[in-house]
């Protein structure tokens, strides 16, 4: 039992007795009404609702016209929809898009309104309406990466890192909590519990070389280097719940948090290595399994838990590919456009379809999962496809778009 | 303090009172409402109709939320805030339910208002599943024994720390809703005893009925819905989960929170071969007066007839 015997018991007192005193003026401060809605920040969504459900919805970027649009899943319906002229890739932290325009423009920031969050033995399921986040100042230019709790966006030109905080975005407030200055690279920064890990480059125009560390809190923190944490040609990184992953060209170097301290560790390609580096890394929110496309070969499946790589053969050169884990098939597509599950114990494909039309250079086709379905869009259709990867790659629907989308991302997860 | 200091006191203010401008912007006191009386603010609404009827119309009690609200997903105005500030004592349910609202709390405590957290005097339970590595589970309520040491906390609470009108209400509104609940938790003790002990599983989604599991002797088993994109169009393999714990379990019915349950049903059957009832309950918030929860005691009787009226069929 929490009681804590204050001076407020005296004030009780106090408050009783003046009652009588000030019995005159009917209007005290106390009473005021609710304060309108102009001393709510910009971009504040009020009334969240909550959902029995992980509330997902599916966003496209129109490679040709720069428009992003929302699709709901449940129904299927286009809704939400914004312009976004010269917008050339997403990333998303879960809820927030980031939407990056021309190499050094601010980027923009879209509330995709849905969201998921932890809570003990289970999970609590939001959404509220999606809007463009309007901003007062501008966002910084760059790479945003965001854990859920802080955004990091790291500016490949000037080497900063700069920290947005989830709970400030969540109540509408966009600004700058952290500001982490560094050397200009092509790298990236992660916010990883009580840290942002950020890649380190011997040069401006040599990839990284290392990740160090920085407490997140600390606003005069200095980084400083994690032993361990060498990865020679740094490309790519994954957020999973035993640490952060990050491709090097010697294996992946996973940076994980024991207790609030960090530690490095390399988990090495397998010996007889057929397959190329791990470039970027693949998977449903959440899941320690992960995939990686290994060059024209096939695919590597990594178990973060295991700290295992592993190589998969491929029938043919794959464009994309990703992994719900626990059981349930890598999925990947090829250049024919066939649509591949390999059984990840026997390594052998399980189901194949030919789903998507063979692909031109350039066209890269966009694959992503959920617990449930695993959504397919290709830049060349208006459509987005939704596979059922537990039964043998059924198409379960269909859905038609305005659009032809050039990448595809999912939040609500 | 001692009733000598309190006299003291108040003759202070008294005189302060006469020097001070009468209508002053000063704030000294926790008379939200305007009624006259001080005031509790309560968290949740569940632990708000429990203080009520503790309380009675000795104090005014203020419900941070609504019914329907649930505590996970529950933030703070600035006005309320302020509120919680100016309260004579703040009631919340604790062990990490409020998690929006606890910065509130304990900001209001740092301004010197006194706070409770009533499940810190319940004898707290972990969560029961792996995944929530015996985290403490806050929804206490599903235990009406619990509820009753809850009583006495908060009643003990009020009596110390807000100058009820009427000290001697407040005691007798206590003792007559120890009874009700006393006699709750008798009726669904004999409720659920009447349920086969082989039938007393629940299959379900929410993850509140801990507390009533171990009151009564009940098996929680744990279930993943099939969310509605697969509902959308689904075939076996989606309801695989689902169907082999149903049929482990051996029930006729399941308890879930699910936004189509209907469709549910329909494709349990006819994918799975699995004829189940899915029954909704009440679990972290109460309802409007007249749906089922509109006091905690409704909310209680409803859920327990409702699941052994399921589970005996």
């Amino acid at each position: 039992m929490t009681f804590h015997k204050t001076r407020r018991t005296l004030t009780t007192v106090l408050a009783l007795t003046s009652l009588v005193t000030l019995a005159a003026c009917a209007s005290t401060p106390n009473a005021a009404p609710e304060p309108d809605s102009s001393a709510v920040p910009h971009g504040f969504v009020a009334g969240a609702t909550e959902a029995d459900e992980a509330q997902i919805r599916l966003t496209y970027l129109s490679a040709d016209s720069g428009t992003i649009t929302m699709i709901d899943p449940l129904t299927g319906e286009e809704g939400f929809s914004t312009a976004v002229p010269g917008a050339t890739s997403l990333s998303h932290d879960g809820r927030y898009i980031f939407v990056r325009t021309t190499p050094n423009a601010p980027l923009k920031m879209i509330d995709t309104g849905v969201w998921t969050r932890a809570h003990g033995d289970h999970s609590h399921f939001y959404s509220s309406p999606a809007h463009t986040v309007e901003t007062d100042s501008r966002l910084p230019s760059g790479t945003a990466i965001g854990d859920g709790n802080k955004v990091a966006i790291f500016d490949e030109s000037t080497g900063t890192t700069s920290i947005l905080l989830r709970e400030a975005l969540d109540k509408g407030e966009v600004h700058v909590a952290l500001s982490i200055p560094g050397t200009p690279h092509t790298g990236l920064a992660v916010p990883y519990k009580g840290h942002v890990l950020i890649t380190s480059a011997p040069d401006s125009d040599k990839l990284p070389t290392a990740v160090w560390a920085v407490g997140a809190a600390d606003a005069s923190g200095s980084l400083e280097s994690l032993p361990n944490a060498e990865c020679p040609a740094l490309r790519g990184h994954a957020i999973t719940s035993y640490g952060v992953l990050f491709g090097c060209s010697d294996g992946v170097l996973m940076v994980s948090d024991d207790a609030g301290t960090l530690t490095a560790a390399k988990i090495p390609y397998p010996s007889a290595n057929p397959g190329q580096r791990i470039e970027s890394f693949e998977h449903r929110p959440g899941s320690s399994e992960l995939t990686s496309l290994a060059g024209t070969a096939g695919l590597w499946h990594l178990d973060a838990a295991a700290q295992k790589i592993q190589f998969i053969k491929s029938p043919e050169p794959l464009l994309a590919s990703t992994t719900a884990g626990n059981g349930t098939p890598a999925l990947a597509v090829g250049t024919s456009g066939t649509v591949y599950a390999f059984d990840t114990e026997t390594l052998a494909v399980e189901a194949q379809k030919q789903l998507l039309p063979a692909a031109k250079t350039g066209q890269t086709p966009s694959l992503v999962v959920d617990n449930n379905r695993a959504y397919l869009s290709h830049p060349s259709t208006t459509k987005i496809l939704e596979l059922d990867y537990r039964d043998q790659l059924r198409v379960a629907r269909t859905f038609t778009t305005a659009g032809t989308p050039a990448q595809l991302v999912e939040t609500g997860l | 303090m001692s009733g000598k200091a309190k006299i003291a006191v108040a003759a202070l203010l008294i005189a302060a009172a006469g020097v001070l401008p009468a209508c002053s912007a000063t704030n000294s006191g926790s008379d939200i409402t305007g009624s006259g009386k001080a005031t509790i603010m309560v968290t949740t609404n569940i632990l708000g109709d429990i203080t009520r009827n503790i309380v009675g119309d000795t104090a005014d009690v203020v419900v941070l939320m609504e019914a329907n609200a649930d505590p996970h997903s529950f933030g703070v105005s600035a006005y309320q805030a302020g509120q919680m500030e100016q309260a004579e004592l703040i009631v919340f349910n604790g062990l990490g339910l409020e998690e929006a609202v606890l910065n509130h709390v304990s900001s209001a405590e740092k301004q010197g208002v006194p706070v409770l957290e009533v499940g810190a005097a319940i004898e707290p339970l972990s969560h029961q599943s792996a995944v929530a590595n015996g985290t403490i589970d806050p929804h206490f309520w599903t235990d009406p024994q619990r509820i009753l040491t809850a009583i006495t906390v908060i009643e003990e609470a009020v009596a110390q720390h807000v100058g009820v009108a009427n000290p001697e209400a407040l005691h007798s509104n206590a003792a007559n809703y120890r009874a009700e609940v006393g006699e709750l938790d008798a009726w669904m003790a004999a409720e659920f005893a009447a349920v086969p002990i082989d039938r007393r599983k629940i299959v379900t989604n929410h993850h509140v009925f801990g507390y009533l599991a171990d009151r009564f002797d009940l098996t929680v088993v744990g279930a993943v819905m099939p969310s509605g994109t697969t509902l959308a169009a689904p075939s076996a393999a989606d309801l695989s989960a689902l169907s082999t714990t149903i049929r482990e379990a051996g029930v006729p019915a399941i308890f879930a929170d699910t936004s189509q349950p209907e469709k549910l049903a329909e494709v349990l059957a006819q994918e799975a071969k699995v004829k189940v009832e899915i029954v909704p309950l009440f679990s972290e918030s109460l309802s409007a007066p007249g749906e089922g929860a509109g006091s905690y005691i409704e909310m209680m009787r409803t859920n327990t007839t409702r699941m052994t009226t399921a589970l005996a069929r």
